[in-house]
């Protein structure tokens, strides 16, 4: 018996098994309470449910079908992608940028991170009710300053041309310093001499970025990349205490019109996860084709 | 060499026009709290208070009991924080250094469960957590949070650049995958694992609809959800809100000014790699 | 490493004696929801708490406010899960779905106690908390919405301070007056994410979202053809609307006049605004109209019947002449206890706003207004004020509202 037991124990401390052990804890917890109430929501996406349970009938596809006819899904879509294609390349370049210029730990460039940094420890909620008032057009600060060199003032959130770009702009100064400080430390790590061999050949600091430093930082950009791509794709925060959606639907999108549907009456829970799985759908394929192009990228270069 | 001066000069210009993006509005904010209501809002703007007032700030201390949310905020983000930082740093080092069948595939599907946006799933994990008895809890707070996709990520990241030759090295000694974890590797990991901390700590510090959505006492109340009671439907307290929204900055202001040696030096130190 | 599971081992038991703090008591206590924040609730907070050290039976009531969106989120799943508290409020807007998914309990027994007094209670707004044969809810408050005026605007526009338009027609020619787009100052507020505004001005012409049975849109009707033609004119041609707008925009002082509801007043008043408040007029020629939007005690299937009783207890010390009269005077509310507008017949605030009571009725009662406005009125004001075709434009949206309001008679 002890020595089934102490053979078991042995078999699982082995090499190749021990790994099962160090990510048990953390795969029993996202599968308890993060795949469990996924697959839920993948069934109640082939159901009529509502938000209060009652009466769940099973309605095969046609949760899907209806979402590829309503024309605000495919609105929603669009303002998504354009969302995505826009916070995510503007973001990761301006966070490179910075973070080629300021990696050095001099004062001035410790003090440019620390306060580029700061936005990201705040709230949405805090940050929406700073931007809201300050962008208001009856009493905001901003279309103020903009109207003494225009001489009239200008509604900003509520016009179609400007709301979409204000909201990226939003969630850019909001979370570029994240993406740079993850990218300033992996700067950090490349080792000097590479530098110092590549000086020595004459090249300037322009055409170290790109020969030396960027392609030492693809692993970290890979990882930045990824959780920045997949984090705009979900969008939510910023546009629910901002514009809520408007102006016609302009600025809505996919997972605020699915909490949409999901939450205001009547309720309609089913239709609502039927789309986040179309979301999950389009995201997967996207950042594993990603990720794999990437990681490809990097074996070849280690 | 005048050519590096000039891009120099031009790296600076730009930084100082950034910071002063991101600075601006927090100063008007700061200033803005000690605004009377009818100073915030009216037409044109100033940036400067006419009277300075504190009346926002008492009305925030009166009518919110601040120690006991920033408390509740504390033992919720807190300790989903700890455990967060621990567990991922388990998992991340297992699927960056360790070899087992299966591996690429379970990585990819602890990655896909941060496709799925919470709103989605905040039902089903509601009755789940109801199931379970522990609804209206601390531990039923905590535990769905206590380790996330993001942070093995994260750490897996991380690990992927520690130098190969220390794990060899240990193993040859006769050290078991364990005592290489914790001896060799956890040590070298204290970096990126304050960093994770941070970052954990500010997201959930921050998160407004699942501690609100889980819990349905006033006594366990967070910092943001309690703050919400100053922007009502129809009537918005617009100084007593400002005044709030400062405050919740403040302490994890402080906390990043106070562990900022360890956070941006410490993660340049030992490195990330994918 | 022993020393990390040491401190993960402490902190997971301290985590459980906190989780046990929470949940062991011994009292009679009463869980009550709301979506009260801001200042209201801090009266009804207060209100409450007076309740739990004065009553004699030993109740405790225990409230817990969140913003509504959470409230409505959170409510449906609660009383699913057996987790819902002994009462709510909830206003007739959201009565809809909870009365359809059987989420309440029927409260007419409350009129039956012998220490109520149905007589004393404002018809108007009891029939307001039916909905076909559930009484939802036992009336708690009421609010209406009514024009306001900013008296110095006035003043200073060349216009009597003391006289607001009367007419839908003055309303324009004031609103002209009163625009000034130097001082970035306007006469009047069309917000196009929200109902209330475009609602009361299809009224003034004789239009309505619905013919009386509910079922049938009307949005485009001839009356309501002619009030987006009104609109158009005083938000595209004449500019006298700012294009954007929340809750601050009404107590900037740079607004003549508007329509909101009564939580509006401590704000003009912190404010120091001159204003004056009054009903909304109609055109000439048709009657005024107006909705009121009760908000009552309601309570979830899953209260049990001693609970029930010991919340009806609170409901009668609520709805006593003082409470009420209390409530009227602290959040300007209108008093819908006989007994209690007894005390405001000298405040001519109050009498204002206490005129639609007598004839305003609850909007779309059958489905709510909120999904018809948000699917058919916002897109057409925003492609109205767009500059698309008035007609077509409500042609459109009369067969969206019609598909909102089948699925949900359905």
């Amino acid at each position: 018996m002890i020595a089934a037991k102490s053979s078991f124990l042995k078999k699982a401390f082995d090499k190749d098994r021990v790994g099962y052990l160090f990510i048990l804890p953390s795969c029993l917890i996202i599968l308890v309470f993060s795949i469990l109430p996924l697959l839920a929501s993948f069934i109640i996406g082939l159901t009529d449910l509502d938000i209060f349970l009652a009466t769940p009938n099973f309605v095969g596809l046609s949760n899907f079908q209806r979402s590829f006819a309503d024309a605000r899904v495919w609105n929603a879509f669009a303002n998504t992608f354009s969302y995505v294609l826009l916070t995510v390349p503007i973001q990761l370049i301006i966070a490179l940028v910075l973070a080629y210029w300021l990696y050095r730990p001099t004062w001035f460039n410790k003090m440019c991170r620390s306060v580029f940094y700061a936005p990201v420890l705040c709230s949405f909620t805090a940050i929406g009710i700073m931007f809201n008032l300050l962008l208001n057009s009856t009493v905001g600060y901003i279309p103020y300053v903009i109207s003494l060199f225009t001489g009239r003032v200008d509604a900003l959130l509520s016009d179609v041309r400007y709301a979409m770009p204000i909201i990226v702009f939003i969630s850019i100064w909001k979370s570029f310093g994240k993406t740079m400080i993850i990218l300033v430390a992996g700067i950090s790590d490349i080792p000097a001499t590479l530098y110092e061999a590549s000086a020595i050949d004459g090249a300037n600091r322009t055409r170290q970025f790109f020969h030396i430093t960027l392609p030492n930082l693809l692993p970290t950009i890979n990882f930045t990349l990824l959780t920045s791509l997949i984090g705009a794709f979900q969008v939510f925060d910023v546009v629910y205490v901002t514009t809520g959606g408007g102006p016609l639907n302009s600025t809505e999108t996919m997972v605020q019109y699915i909490y949409y549907r999901g939450f205001s009456m009547p309720y309609e829970l089913g239709y609502a996860s039927s789309m986040a799985v179309e979301l999950f759908f389009v995201i997967a394929v996207l950042v594993l084709a990603f990720k794999c192009i990437l990681e490809r990228k990097i074996k070849n270069i280690y | 060499m005048k050519r590096i001066t000039v891009s120099k000069t031009m790296q600076v210009i730009l930084c100082l026009l950034i910071l002063f993006l991101i600075v601006f509005p927090f100063a008007w904010l700061l200033v803005s709290t000690f605004k009377l209501q009818k100073d915030i809002i009216k037409w044109p703007p100033t940036f400067w208070p006419k009277h300075w007032t504190f009346k926002n700030y008492s009305a925030v201390f009166e009518r919110i009991p601040l120690a006991k949310y920033i408390l509740n905020t504390v033992i919720f983000a807190g300790f989903v924080s700890l455990f967060s930082s621990f567990f991922d740093s388990v998992a991340g080092y297992a699927f960056a250094r360790l070899d087992f069948k299966g591996k690429n595939v379970i990585f990819n599907i602890v990655l896909l469960t941060m496709l799925v946006p919470f709103q989605i799933v905040m039902i089903p994990l509601y009755i789940e957590l109801n199931l379970m008895g522990i609804l209206n809890t601390f531990v039923g707070l905590i535990l769905p949070r206590i380790t996330s996709a993001y942070g093995i990520f994260f750490m897996r990241s991380f690990f992927t650049g520690l130098p190969k030759e220390l794990q060899e090295a240990a193993r040859i000694d006769g050290m078991g995958e364990f005592g290489i974890f914790a001896k060799i590797m956890l040590p070298l990991c204290k970096p990126a694992f304050i960093t994770f901390f941070i970052f954990c700590l500010t997201s959930n510090w921050n998160d407004l609809i699942y501690p609100l959505m889980m819990t349905s006492s006033t006594a366990m109340r967070t910092l943001p959800a309690g703050l919400a009671i100053f922007v009502g439907e129809g009537v918005r307290e617009t100084g007593p809100a400002l005044a709030g929204a400062l405050i919740s900055m403040l302490p994890l202001l402080i906390l990043y000014c106070a562990a900022q040696k360890y956070f941006v030096e410490g993660i340049a130190v030992s490195g990330m790699k994918g | 490493m022993k020393k990390v599971f040491a401190i993960i081992l402490t902190l997971a038991i301290m985590t459980t004696v906190f989780a046990s703090c929470a949940v062991a008591e011994e009292k009679v206590t009463l869980t009550f929801w709301n979506g009260f924040t801001s200042t209201d609730g801090d009266v009804l907070k207060e209100i409450v708490q007076r309740y739990n050290e004065t009553n004699d039976k030993g109740v405790t009531i225990e409230m817990d406010v969140m913003p509504w969106d959470t409230f409505n989120e959170k409510l449906p799943a609660a009383i699913a899960a057996n987790q819902a508290p002994d009462f709510v409020l909830c206003s007739t807007g959201y009565y809809p779905s909870y009365v359809k998914a059987g989420s309440f309990q029927d409260t007419s027994d409350y009129y039956e106690r012998p220490t109520v007094n149905k007589d004393d209670f404002d018809a108007n707004v009891v029939e307001g908390l039916r909905y076909d044969d559930l009484i939802v809810g036992i009336p708690m408050q009421l609010v209406s919405h009514y024009l306001f005026w900013d008296k110095d605007l006035f003043a200073a526009a060349g216009l009597d301070p003391e006289q607001p338009p009367t007419s839908f027609d003055e309303i324009k020619e004031f609103a002209a007056k009163l625009t000034n787009p130097s001082q970035n100052q306007y006469g009047w507020l069309i917000p196009v994410d929200s109902n209330v505004v475009a609602q009361y001005t299809m009224f003034a012409f004789g239009g309505n979202y619905t013919d009386e049975t509910g079922t049938v849109s009307m949005l485009n009707s001839p009356e309501n053809v002619a009030a987006f033609e009104w609109m158009y004119d005083v938000y595209a041609n004449m500019k006298a609307s700012p294009t954007d707008s929340d809750d601050n925009t009404y107590i900037s002082g740079q607004l003549g006049m508007f329509i909101n509801g009564p939580w509006i007043i401590n704000g003009l008043r912190d404010n120091e605004i001159n204003f004056g408040v009054t009903s909304v007029p109609a055109q000439p020629g048709q009657e005024k109209q107006a909705t009121i939007i009760p908000v009552g005690f309601s309570i979830p299937k899953t209260t049990s019947p001693e609970h029930k009783e010991l919340v009806y207890d609170f409901v009668e010390y609520w709805n006593s002449a003082e409470i009420c009269t209390e409530w009227t005077q602290r959040c300007g509310t209108p008093a819908y206890l006989k007994s209690a507008q007894e005390n405001f017949k000298d405040d001519p605030i109050t009498l204002a706003l206490s005129e639609p009571l007598s004839y305003g009725t609850v909007a779309l009662k059958k489905t709510g207004v909120s999904p018809v406005a948000r699917e058919s009125l916002y897109p057409a004001l925003e492609e109205v004020f767009a500059g698309a075709d008035i007609q077509t434009t409500l042609d459109k949206y009369n067969e969206v509202a019609q598909g909102v309001l089948d699925s949900l008679l359905k």
